[in-house]
């Protein structure tokens, strides 16, 4: 018949991820090995960043990146000339990488053979912020190009990351990006946060933000 | 978007859940979702009518009731909605910090199941 039973639930749809998540960083601990989540949009140089690190760490530590942006293929083999080992993540189209996907690529690697290892997440401002990877660290490009307001459009974004990375200020002399303006927006979103201006394309503020990598990966 | 992935989750959980009930037939599922979390109801009940072909959630239909962001000024505790419209700043003190107090959930409330 049409009678109806309501079940009342008031259950969060994201428990699993965050029940793998806290399940992976404790596993990484037990490994000692460091993840960090790096998280941007498209073309904010993700990928050049990451290989500038790469040169500065890879005689200390094992290094690793798991890529899951679009054009993995061409970024894996930028990340395997400089130095570091790779896999591609396949997203299948998805916008962000959950906690289920970023195991399956800790355990192909497999990461209790680096000591850090680095996610390249999907070019995207809004989604990965939503999804706890179980990542140990977050941290988050902001390109020049893209204005220094943009820590007020995406308030979530500058609220999960550990760290901002203020890449490509070669180019600020033709944009309308006042940097200190930009420490402002973020400072005010989270914060105490540290912000590295750098410019991935010649290395320039890449040793501090190497630095903070090494002491939090210390510090874990 | 990330609607896909969102239905996924509640059908998976939703799944579960009727097996742990004994349910074997549902009229509808309620989800509340904060705006903060940037999905279209419009996707999920397309996404939703595609997730549960075959499943015994099949013929149902899911409700999405969207929660407005709320937080409060770390600056004067006033409570507001961010938005566009304020540059996402407390309309009383201009200041950016707040603490969130609603807005980033997404709750699978209840199924609506046929007896
Ligand atoms: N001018 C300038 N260009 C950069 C810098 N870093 C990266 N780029 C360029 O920005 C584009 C995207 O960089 P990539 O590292 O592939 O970004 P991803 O998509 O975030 O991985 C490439 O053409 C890079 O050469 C920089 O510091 N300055
Ligand atoms: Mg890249
Ligand atoms: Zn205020």
């Amino acid at each position: 018949m049409s009678e109806v039973r309501i079940i009342d639930l008031k259950a969060n749809v994201l428990e699993d991820n965050e029940v793998l998540a806290a399940k992976t960083r404790e596993r990484l601990k037990n490994e000692n090995t460091f993840l960090l989540n790096l998280m941007s949009a498209p073309g904010s140089g993700k990928t050049t960043t990451l290989t500038r690190l790469i040169e500065t760490l890879k005689d200390e530590m094992k290094i690793a990146v798991m890529e899951a942006d679009i054009d993995s293929d061409v970024d894996t083999k930028r990340i395997l000339e400089a130095g570091a080992a790779s896999v591609q993540l396949h997203t299948g189209g998805m916008c962000h990488l959950d906690a289920d996907m970023t195991c399956q690529g800790l355990d192909s690697l497999p990461s209790k053979d680096y000591d850090l290892v680095v996610l390249e997440n999907v070019g995207n401002l809004v989604c990965p912020a939503e999804f706890d990877t179980g990542s140990s660290k977050n941290a988050m490009i902001l390109s020049v190009p893209e204005g220094d307001d943009k820590p007020l459009k995406y308030p979530l974004m500058f609220q999960v990351a550990d760290a901002v990375i203020i890449n490509k200020i070669d180019v600020m002399p033709y944009f309308d990006f006042d940097l200190e303006k930009a420490k402002k927006n973020i400072e005010m979103r989270h914060p105490g946060i540290p912000v590295f201006p750098i410019c991935a394309k010649t290395g320039e503020g890449v040793k501090e933000l190497a630095d903070w990598l090494r002491s939090e990966i210390k510090n874990a | 978007m990330h609607e896909m992935s969102y239905v996924v989750r509640v059908v998976n959980l939703a799944l579960k859940k009727c097996e742990e009930e004994d349910i074997k037939k549902v009229e509808s599922l309620t989800v509340r979702i904060g705006q903060m979390v940037g999905v279209e109801p419009f996707y999920m009940e397309k996404y939703y009518k595609q997730a549960i072909a075959g499943t015994l959630l099949e013929g149902s239909s899911i409700r999405c009731e969207l929660i407005p962001v709320k937080v409060r000024c770390d600056g004067c505790g006033n409570e507001y909605h961010p938005d566009a419209g304020n540059d996402y700043l407390c309309p009383q003190c201009g200041s950016g910090a707040a603490k969130l107090l609603q807005g980033r959930e997404f709750v699978l409330e209840e199924i609506r199941a046929s007896v």
